[in-house]
């Protein structure tokens, strides 16, 4: 097979990205009732994007999702399972046939077929590719997302720097702030896709609300006029300094906004509409936002299971892409698709794949990324990687890089200098624009 | 207080002698009177640092006013504010003694134990912290004074037989699955130290520490089994370790001083026709710590130092290495050297450092000179409150929660039983239920805190949080909406929040901005209490 050399050029590259995927949409009918929808040139959108500011936006498939079905089909081959594979817009490229969206669209993607990294339990798992960084007892790493959402947050925004979606309850785990604290933690949506908190309560007026902020601030400051450890109380001060501003982007959340044919390409689904929030967040300037998606652990029935949730990732994804580059957000927006690990070759006695991680997959768009780079090879039968190995801190390397921070800088646990990137993690450059 | 001594003392060479390392020392220390009273351990304290503060020539803050002093040393000892019958009666008090009278009061006080369980589950359990057995067994340790060798031998070895001493066994169970978590956790809790570094090469940052020091630690655990409620210990197995040369090396039971144990031979342990003494790995563990006391001795003054005064004199608190020097020489070492030799008496120990003139300096800097470092110990730090004495203070501010004097009929009940506090422990419980809730939605106390927006957000606009200032539930609330004069509301305010009596100035600046609130007077109260209980000085303790 004659794919993408990650060190050549990406073939096809469109000089006008929108002028080409129009093109694609009109020949993929059906996918889009109407195509001039949502175009935007209103509202934030033109500011932020003309800012700099680089977004992320972390879609985790929680369990492991299959790179068979997805990213790495191997049809015909005994491990392959019964999905033929399709052509992408990338020459030489297939992904599975459950992915015909995306597959239009792998021109703007860059996908790595070749992540080695050990661990098989999703906890464990979970946290090495979570943070990029095997466990060790005395430092307590934080989440890549956490560290995102620190480095690109905007000075005195009042948006959270990082909202993190999490609704279904399988696998369900919060991004952990390790030795950041709780200053960076973000802003979890689990019970409902309206933050908690945020609306006025009950019985209360707006005004006398602001009022006792306002005594609440000004007592606080007198008290820490001459006082040893002042810093203390600026963060107590600025962490409600935020309340009221979050009180008002409630709106951002409430996808009822968005005009109903929007919200029908997304696709009712779950995953579609927190998709659609988190656009409207990363639009608004949200800095970091991730969306969680459940179910993925396909012990049993995992063909079943891919045939029904492999066909929403794949519309929600597409529309995804497709309207963050009409926004003009997708150059400033890293698209990140990752899972704890991903599903055996062998396919066991009750039609279930199991954990893998010696070979799997993982994909990107946007911000930094070179699109339709493919990196890395799994053998004929997706046993073991043959090319471009990569690993957990290898990943996190590449993702840091790509919105543009610096490895090498450092933060501190106590007193020991810890590096954003670990020491020997190697970026993928090949897949980095 | 003579008689409370007595019986620490007594109570140490009770549990001394079934530790059979450190008997002999008690026993010489106290047949030679050589353990002296808390009061002089303070005054030596404050000897070390009346010579580092004038050596680096820093004039110390002046003395914390006598309500601020109340209310820190009633959040350290009972992790509540104090009622505002406690602050009128030690404020009336004209006496020169009632600092120290009240120091003697909250410790011998029902709620110290309470109090001072928790505190000690948070620093031996951290993350599996919050079991009720546990947390219950360690408040009985510091009911009874039990020394604190005693209670490491407990929950190293046992005896675990008892459902009291049960619970003891839990340090090692919930780690047992994970012997290097449990090497690297009794190392941190226990000897304030971090051998984690040197897991995989020498310590990078710290000459002190090799490889071998880690295995060395690992080597005493490694036999242990557990993690289902019953931990064991097998009579063989071993450690082995690639060192740095890529060769595989056994590793040798080396203690952090450097003392190597040899397993004894078969023939070593048999004598006679009797059978032989099984050999505990981990019973050389702590036969050595004790032995090489410094270690042990040090992590934990260090740390009860950190809780009460916001920073240790060793920092980090699990850092204590020959390149992190104390800060104030000579202290540290000569404190712990005390506390070993004196029958590891806790209750002695926390009674020095509050009688210090360290722990009672203000937390206000009026001087011109910049600020001191915080290693100079020259001022009180602002310390966050933990979880639990937020909830905690925030239904006893609010009038959620009730702490009364006993009545009459239940003074007699328990003179008639001869134990007294009875009531004040149901109450203290009860109020703790209450904050289990409440306290998840707080910041956790830690060593670098920082402030959530989560935590503003809750205390802003949750239900919860607007109904404990509401008159329905406060009764601080119900009563304030019933005052007229509103220079007395808000000084009552004041008084039940902030545990202080208001400035003048204060006064109005809080009467005017409450009679720009309108005429509905229960509302206007109820805003009040809200922004007293969430300004800064009630977040911190000061």
């Amino acid at each position: 097979m004659t794919f993408l050399s990650t060190n050549g050029h990406p073939l096809n590259r469109p000089l006008h990205r929108r002028g080409v995927l129009q093109g694609m949409l009109a020949g993929s009918a059906g996918v889009f009732g109407v195509g001039n929808v949502g175009i935007a040139k209103d509202t934030a959108t033109a500011k932020s994007a003309e800012s700099g500011q680089n977004r992320v936006l972390f879609i985790w498939l929680a369990g492991g999702a299959s790179q068979f079905e997805m990213w790495d089909p191997k049809t015909s081959r005994e491990t392959g399972g019964p999905f033929r594979s399709i052509p992408t817009a990338v020459p030489g490229y297939h992904v599975g046939e459950l992915m015909p969206k995306l597959a239009q669209q792998m021109d703007k993607m860059a996908v790595v077929r070749s992540l080695n990294t050990a661990i098989t339990a999703h906890g464990p798992a979970a946290d090495l590719i979570s943070t990029g960084r095997p466990k060790e007892p005395a430092l307590d790493y934080p989440e890549i997302g956490v560290v995102l959402a620190r480095e690109l947050a905007v000075q005195g925004s009042k948006l959270p720097d990082y909202v993190s979606f999490f609704l279904s309850t399988e696998g369900r785990r919060r991004p952990a702030t390790g030795f950041m604290g709780g200053s960076h933690a973000p802003m979890l949506l689990e019970k409902s896709m309206r933050p908690k908190d945020i609306d006025l309560p009950e019985g209360l007026s707006d005004l006398r609300h602001k009022e006792r902020e306002h005594l609440r601030n000004l007592l606080s400051s007198e008290f820490a006029r001459g006082r040893v450890g002042g810093q203390l109380v600026s963060g107590y001060n600025s962490a409600f300094a935020k309340v009221r501003g979050l009180m008002q982007s409630k709106g951002l959340f409430d996808i009822e906004q968005e005009p109903v044919t929007v919200r029908e390409r997304y696709g009712r689904t779950a995953f579609g509409q927190q998709c659609l929030a988190a656009r409207r967040l990363l639009e608004a300037g949200v800095p970091m936002v991730k969306v969680a998606r459940g179910f993925w652990d396909s012990h049993h029935d995992n063909f079943e299971s891919h045939r029904e949730l492999t066909p929403d990732f794949d519309n929600v994804l597409s529309v995804l892409l497709t309207d963050l580059d009409e926004r003009g957000l997708l150059d400033s927006t890293l698209v990140i698709v990752l899972s704890e690990f991903g599903r055996t070759p062998k396919i066991n006695k009750d039609v279930g794949r199991d954990h893998y991680a010696a070979a799997w997959s993982c994909a990107f768009a946007g911000c930094g990324i070179k699109g339709g780079a493919v990196h890395g090879k799994t053998d004929a039968d997706g046993k073991t990687v043959v090319d471009g190995q990569a690993n957990a801190s290898d990943i996190a390397a590449t993702i840091y890089r790509a919105v543009g921070i610096d490895l090498q800088k450092e933060y501190h646990s106590g007193l020991r200098p810890v590096p954003i990137a670990k020491e020997d993690a190697k970026p993928l450059d090949g897949i980095l624009a | 207080m003579r008689r409370i001594l007595s019986i620490a003392v007594l109570t140490s060479v009770m549990y001394a002698t079934t530790s059979n390392v450190l008997a002999e020392d008690v026993k010489a220390a106290v047949a030679h009177k050589e353990i002296t009273p808390p009061i002089q351990v303070a005054a030596k304290i404050d000897g070390f640092l009346e010579s580092h503060w004038s050596a680096n020539k820093v004039t110390p803050a002046k003395r914390a006013e006598d309500a601020t002093f109340l209310r820190r040393v009633t959040l350290d000892l009972t992790g509540r504010i104090p009622t505002t019958s406690e602050l009128d009666r030690f404020l009336r008090d004209k006496s020169d003694n009632k600092r120290r009278e009240l120091i003697d009061r909250l410790m011998n006080g029902p709620e110290f134990p309470l109090h001072f369980g928790n505190v000690l589950d948070q620093m031996i359990q951290t993350r599996y912290a919050g079991n009720s057995a546990f947390v219950d067994y360690l408040r009985r340790n510091v009911r009874d004074s039990k020394p604190w060798d005693v209670v490491f031998r407990e929950l190293m070895l046992g005896p675990w037989e008892t459902d009291a001493l049960k619970p003891a066994s839990r340090f090692l169970d919930k780690r047992a699955k994970a012997t290097d978590v449990l090497a690297i956790d009794t190392a941190r809790v226990f000897f304030g130290v971090d051998v984690s570094c040197a897991k995989c090469h020498d310590h990078p940052l710290v000459d002190d520490w090799k490889q071998e020091h880690f295995y060395g630690m690992v080597a005493f655990f490694n036999r242990t089994t557990g993690g289902k409620g019953k931990v064991g210990e097998k009579s063989e197995g071993e450690v082995t370790f690639l060192g740095a040369d890529g060769k595989e090396q056994t590793a040798r039971m080396m203690f952090l001083s450097g003392r190597v144990v040899e397993e004894p031979t078969a023939a070593a342990t048999k004598s006679g026709n009797e059978k032989p003494r099984r050999f505990s790995r981990r019973e050389q563990l702590v036969n050595v710590a004790l032995q090489q006391k410094v270690f042990f001795s040090r992590a934990i003054v260090n740390r009860l130092w950190e809780y009460l005064v916001g920073r240790g004199l060793v920092d980090p608190v699990d850092q204590m290495h020959s390149a992190n020097d104390s800060a104030v020489p000579g202290l540290l070492e000569w404190l712990a050297d005390d506390f070993a030799t004196s029958g590891y008496d806790l209750h002695r120990l926390i009674t020095a450092i509050v009688s210090s003139r360290a722990y009672q300096l203000s937390s206000l800097w009026e001087q011109d000179s910049p600020l001191p470092n915080s290693s100079s110990f020259a001022a009180a730090r602002l310390r966050p409150l933990s979880r639990r004495q937020l909830a905690f203070s925030l239904l006893v501010a609010t009038g959620n929660a009730e702490l009364t004097a006993p009545n009459e009929v239940q003074t007699r009940v328990e003179r008639y039983a001869g134990v007294s506090g009875i009531q004040r422990i149901e109450q203290y419980l009860t109020i703790e239920k209450q904050t289990a809730d409440l306290m998840r939605s707080f910041d956790m106390r830690r060593s670098e805190f920082h402030s959530s927006v989560a935590e503003a957000l809750f205390l802003s606009n949750n239900p919860t949080a607007q109904e404990l200032v509401t008159a329905d539930n406060s009764d601080l609330a119900a009563r304030l909406g019933k005052i007229e004069d509103t220079r007395k509301l808000v000084t009552m305010a004041v008084r039940n929040v902030l545990s202080r009596p208001p400035s003048e100035e204060q006064v109005v600046q809080l009467t005017a901005w409450f009679t720009r609130q309108g005429d509905d007077r229960q509302q206007a109260s109820e805003q009040l209490i809200w922004a007293l209980v969430t300004s800064a000085e009630f977040r911190f303790n000061h």
